[in-house]
């Protein structure tokens, strides 16, 4: 029988590197794998005998691409240890930080590393020779988005105002309204957005996911919520463990999470639209409708035409917040170490990004654990090849190839949390 | 902001080496408070909003480009494409790479762009920064700041 394989060695326009291999033995699949090179869980363990309080600026490191992500799942268990509730004012300025990310990550994805696989072009720099208009779009969409993390995170970058309790410092309404402006521009140029991806093709196909997403009774998840799926889970974030573990892989370095249950789920956007539609803004609901998105969705390609809704939904709730702001009387609340165990876990871009720690009764961390969104997706990435693969196996290596790139690009995955290093590898013999 | 100059410094203070532009941002924040310093861009688009309009743009990162550690790289590019060398052997290659050459197609290349760039040892995660590093650290900080001064 026939064998072949396809190979591609170097993975574009992800966030860090990969490879992917596919075998085909005659007409069928034999073997899809997603590799990746995760380092030792380096900030688990040194995140081991710091004290509490340096962990906020520690785990802002892990992504450069999500860092407000890491820094709200950790203050989240840290505060449960620590028995503080953090609300109103200082609860709605971690959601502001948090839109701020929102659109920063999903902009970069959807302009700069999944618009050009179906405008036809290898990258984005050949897409902004013919189509410079898009790019600056992008490019300005992602400033508003830079500009609250830069007054909220007091860095555009690695924010380094977020602190268990709160903040070190909180902005004035001033300060804040002095975004709006431009935020209300970037909030039209998000609904323009979601129309021009919705007008893009998008290949036949489909799967039967378990979509697992936060839940919250009056918002759309960002910061907290219950882990619900599809399929019924609905378990309090400190109930993680029970349900879900994580799998080493022989060709992958990077765990594997899977519902003890049933195996594979799907985190992140889709998950997320799918399982919370209705608490959208009306806005970011309205536009959704106009362009015929509805849930449940079942087609990852179109998890740009999502993206592009919740980067609507993160404008018009960042100016919903800030109209309403009043500054905090403190910046944050007071913490006291004490001995115990907590759980957090926020939606970051691309999913649920779940965190444990244990503290001693001077606040020092005796044991950190960390699972980010992409090692959750890793197994549905490589059923979709594996079904996508078998589907088109007529095409030719070089179609074929493209349209594989493309399904892993649907998921953004962020290698450099999940991992360092990763490569793209298709071959038939 | 229009005009003025701005301070780039990319890589990780968490991966060895790879922390020599934060480490020369810190040098530089201690010598003179005045210094727009951007650090932790990751991405082209971050890279080139923290670039836009400024007259000068001085980018300080990690390279690995074979030579011994410590070697001091230094690029003025005004407003050239990156060298291929260069692109190779930042440790940021890709990201910074692609926003010279992003920045060129949309003409949003700062007046002009300087590019130091320090030989690393290792980028072991956790790792201190090795010595010849931080020497190199030293001497970049000294001819960013004459840089500045001239600018």
């Amino acid at each position: 029988m026939a064998r072949k394989t396809i190979k591609v060695d170097y993975l574009a326009r992800v966030e860090g590197e990969g490879a992917l291999h596919i075998g085909f033995e005659g007409d069928k699949v034999q073997d899809v794998r997603l590799e990746i090179f995760e380092p030792p869980r380096f900030f688990e363990a040194f995140l081991e005998g710091r004290a509490h309080g340096e962990t906020p600026d520690i785990v802002a490191r892990i992504c450069g691409i999500c860092p407000v992500a890491y820094q709200m799942s950790a203050v989240q268990a840290l505060e449960n240890i620590l028995g503080l509730r953090v609300t109103g004012a200082l609860r709605d300025l971690r959601r502001m930080l948090y839109c701020g990310e929102w659109i920063e990550s999903h902009v970069l994805h959807v302009f700069m590393l999944h618009a050009p696989d179906f405008l036809g072009y290898a990258g984005a720099i050949e897409m902004a020779r013919d189509h410079p208009e898009l790019v600056e779009r992008g490019l300005k969409m992602k400033k508003a988005g830079n500009a609250l993390i830069q007054v909220l995170g007091g860095r555009e970058i690695h924010p380094i105002n977020v602190r268990v309790g709160g903040f070190y410092k909180a902005p004035s309404r001033r300060d804040l309204a002095a975004l709006t402006d431009d935020l209300k521009w970037a909030r039209e140029a998000a609904v323009d957005t979601v129309r021009l991806v919705a007008g893009f093709d998008f290949p036949d196909f489909t799967r039967d996911y378990e979509f697992v997403a936060l839940q919250h009774p009056e918002e759309y998840p960002m910061n907290e919520g219950r882990i619900v799926s599809s399929a019924g889970l609905d378990i309090a974030v400190s109930e993680y463990e029970d349900h879900f573990e994580e799998r080493h892989m022989p060709h992958s370095t990077a765990l594997h999470s899977v519902l003890k249950a049933r195996g594979n789920y799907l985190v992140g956007p889709l998950a997320r639209f799918n399982l919370n539609h209705a608490q959208l803004s009306p806005l970011a609901r309205g536009i959704a409708a106009e362009v015929g998105l509805k849930a449940p969705c079942n087609n990852p390609f179109q998890s740009i035409i999502v993206r592009a809704v919740e980067v609507v939904h993160a404008f018009d709730e960042a100016l919903r917040l800030i109209e309403g702001y009043r500054p905090p009387e403190a910046p944050a609340l007071q913490a006291v170490p004490r001995a115990g165990v907590g759980h957090g876990a926020t939606e970051a871009p691309r999913g649920i990004l779940w965190h444990r720690y244990e503290l001693d009764e001077s606040g020092i961390i005796r044991a950190a654990r960390i699972v980010p969104p992409t090692s959750q997706n890793q197994p549905t990435i490589e059923d979709d090849l594996r079904g996508l693969a078998q589907k088109n196996i007529t095409l030719p290596d070089e179609q074929l190839q493209w349209l594989c790139e493309q399904s892993i690009r649907n998921y953004d995955p962020c290698i450099s949390c999940a991992t360092h290093f990763l490569k793209l590898d298709v071959s038939r013999t | 902001m229009t005009g003025g100059v701005a301070v780039i410094a990319l890589g990780n203070r968490f991966r060895g080496d790879d922390g020599v532009g934060p480490l020369i941002a810190d040098r530089l924040r201690a010598v003179s408070s005045g210094i727009a310093i951007v650090e932790g861009v990751d991405d082209s688009l971050a890279i080139i909003n923290a670039w836009d309009d400024r007259a000068l743009a001085v980018v300080v990162d990690a390279a690995a480009s074979g030579a011994p550690p410590g070697t001091l790289h230094r690029r003025d590019l005004g407003r050239a494409p990156l060298p291929r060398e260069l692109a190779r052997c930042s440790s940021h290659g890709l990201g910074l790479a692609e926003a010279v050459e992003l920045a060129g197609v949309l003409d949003r290349l700062p007046a002009r762009l300087v590019i130091y760039a320090v030989e690393a040892a290792d980028f072991t995660p956790g790792a201190s920064l090795s010595p010849e590093v931080t020497a190199a650290a030293d001497v970049a900080t000294r001819q960013i700041m004459a840089e500045l001064t001239d600018a």
